[in-house]
């Protein structure tokens, strides 16, 4: 089982691996800059850190590794037709960052990732690049429109990660928030579970980053989101940025099937509308677990103590999907609620 | 799945066994190979070279199951490259690279330690400075990288420990005194051991809960009381797994063995029970 005693392992980011192509690149050296004690070594290719096999992911969460490295093309990727894409018309997603701090069981990343160590990009410069070749491409790009409108162009930043999480150590959220403020046709997403924002920007905040706060009742935070902050802090967290004027999503996703979870969720509702008016947000978007079939059978071979991956039939998962969306429904206008079936 | 540990041992030359077998009091055993064990430590001395060291470590490697291995530990001297490199120091490794292919591995360095960190190169047969693709940095030696290629065959790279100690500085002063090596390989164990022991305990925090053998003895009855199908059978062993993480101290669900006359019936009586499991 596992065991929250992790004494006798290295600190987090005890080890930097540094691809030689980019020891360095000004990102590089801020990084390594803000983790002096850390060692240091260069490898020809993050692969051969991030690939290797028969890696024990839940011990590398006690103790992961940063391993830095230059993304190669494709650096952008078009939304499939499952993913959310917030009513705009063009979507696409980016990966700054392979990896995260927390550990929630639900996560899909468990399921596609043979290593816990965390990976980042430190060429965003090429990312901006190829984002800009795309907003200045012909209509016929196919990352355009059908009808070819310029309307802005929707960029989810943290799609294998959460790099709002990474912040204090990476800085890569400030660079992307630069690049709103220079680029007002682009609209970013980054969703996250931290309860910290201190380290964005200062305000003025640009209008075009969206920060999207992933949230679920305490509970289901202890028993699920490893590692993440407590409902609270995330509260607060969102309250910072609302003054601060940042636009502001709330996702109830995943909603997770339990014994009495209806009552829980309806609790959260409460808790959060009470606290922030709906009105104030940019929208909500709710969500029930899921999860492709491989990923999840590979999960429930990691996990087997995780009963997310051993639904029981004492739990009518659909039905109590369907009471909690209900429940939603009284603290959101239509308008606002973005709702995956 | 299982409790027992055992941590493995694989040393290249006869005087560097001699001291891992003293310190640790290993038996002698019968055996191809010079083999010596006590209850949870094993050593395989290899003989020098890559070829001679993969098959000793392969070979010891599988006599037992990949869950019963703790770690598996390449300890031996090294030549440093550097002059600044203090003779007789030890030296983790994080860092194996092959010479005559470029290839790299890098053992995962998990636990907490306060040893010196480096990486060693593995030469096909003995270099001095002036030998071509001799790095500027860290150690070489003969035997790591193919102890590594071996060793991963069994374990993950959380398991793989190489750990060296300088006997020279490339053969320069040549002639180097056993005694001293001896010596120097001695004052190095302690601080090694207590690494390995770190990465030992750093195993425990994900070390699943064992199906003991009341739970087979359980399943087995329940698959002959039912006559449970192949599927059921799978679906039987994957709820008691998650049943026996999920609740380690608890006794399994009792159930009433049946006397079931049709598939119907036994298809209910197995719903309703793996509902039990899984509340
Ligand atoms: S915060 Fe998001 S990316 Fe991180 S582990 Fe949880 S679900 Fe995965």
């Amino acid at each position: 089982m596992l065991s929250s005693k992790k004494s006798c392992f290295a600190n987090p980011f005890s080890h930097i691996y540094i691809e030689h192509a980019i020891r360095h690149h000004p990102t590089t050296l801020r990084i390594i800059n803000g983790l002096p004690r850390a060692t240091i070594l260069e490898i020809a290719s993050y692969k051969h850190i991030f690939n290797r096999g028969k890696q024990n992911f839940e011990l590398q969460k006690k103790s992961p590794k940063l391993i830095l490295a230059q993304k190669q093309p494709p650096f952008v990727y078009p939304f499939s037709q499952n993913c959310q894409q917030a009513g705009f018309k063009q979507a696409v997603y980016v990966t700054p960052a392979l990896g995260c701090r927390f550990n929630c069981d639900f996560c899909f990343l468990h399921g596609m990732y043979n290593s816990a160590n965390l990976v980042v990009f430190v060429n965003t410069e090429d990312v901006f690049a190829e984002l800009n070749a795309i907003l200045n491409s012909s209509p016929s790009s196919p990352l355009l429109s059908p009808t070819g409108d310029h309307c802005p162009l929707f960029v989810s930043i943290s799609y294998e990660t959460d790099l709002i999480a990474l912040e204090s150590i990476c800085g890569l959220a400030g660079d992307w928030i630069e690049f709103c403020r220079q680029h007002p046709n682009v609209f970013v997403e980054c969703r996250t579970r931290s309860g910290q924002i201190k380290q964005l920007s200062s305000p003025p905040s640009p209008g075009n980053f969206l920060l999207a706060w992933s949230l679920n009742p305490d509970e289901v935070i202890r028993r699920y989101e490893h590692g993440a902050p407590g409902l609270e802090k995330r509260l607060t967290a969102v309250d910072a940025a609302l003054s601060e004027g940042w636009p502001v999503r709330i996702c109830f996703d995943p909603i997770l099937p339990g014994p009495g979870f209806e009552k829980r969720y309806s609790q959260l509702f409460e808790t959060v509308f009470s606290r922030i008016p709906a009105d104030s947000l940019f929208d909500v978007t709710a969500g029930p677990f899921r999860m492709g079939k491989d990923f999840f059978k590979r999960i429930r071979r990691q996990r087997p103590w995780c009963d997310l991956f051993y639904p029981s039939e004492n739990v009518d998962s659909t039905t109590t999907y369907s009471a909690i969306l209900q429940r939603l429904c009284d603290f959101v206008p239509e308008g606002k609620l973005v709702v995956w079936e | 799945m299982t409790d027992s540990r055992n941590i493995l041992f694989v040393t290249a030359l006869p005087f560097e066994g001699a001291c891992v077998r003293r310190y640790l009091a290993l038996e002698a055993e019968q055996g191809v190979l010079p083999t010596f064990s006590n209850s949870k430590y094993h050593l395989v001395v290899s003989g020098t070279g890559k070829a001679r060291c993969a098959a000793a470590t392969g070979a010891l490697c599988s006599r037992f199951e990949p869950d019963a291995i703790d770690a598996v530990v390449n300890i031996g001297i090294a030549g440093a490259v550097s002059d600044t490199t203090p003779v007789g120091s030890a030296w983790l490794i994080n860092q194996i690279c092959d010479a005559a292919t470029n290839r790299n591995w890098y053992p995962d360095m998990l636990a907490a330690h306060e040893m010196s960190e480096t990486r060693v190169t593995t030469f096909d047969r003995p270099v001095t400075k002036e030998t071509r693709g001799v790095p500027e940095t860290g150690l070489v030696d003969m035997e790591a990288s193919a102890f590594f290629q071996a060793a991963s065959l069994f374990v993950g790279p959380e398991k793989i420990i190489t750990a060296k100690v300088v006997s020279d500085i490339l053969l320069n002063p040549p002639g180097i005194d056993t005694n001293v090596l001896t010596q120097t390989m001695e004052d190095a164990l302690p601080i090694v051991v207590n690494y390995i022991n770190k990465v030992s305990e750093c195993n425990t925090y994900t070390r699943l809960v064992a199906l003991s053998e009341t739970h087979m003895n359980y399943m087995q009855t329940l698959c002959n009381a039912l006559q449970l199908t192949r599927t059921q059978q799978e679906q039987l062993r994957q709820s008691v797994t998650h049943y026996v993480q999920k609740y380690p101290n608890a006794t399994l669900p009792e159930f009433i063995p049946a006397r079931v006359m049709t598939a119907r019936e036994r298809n209910t009586y197995f719903a309703q029970f793996q509902k039990e499991l899984l509340r």
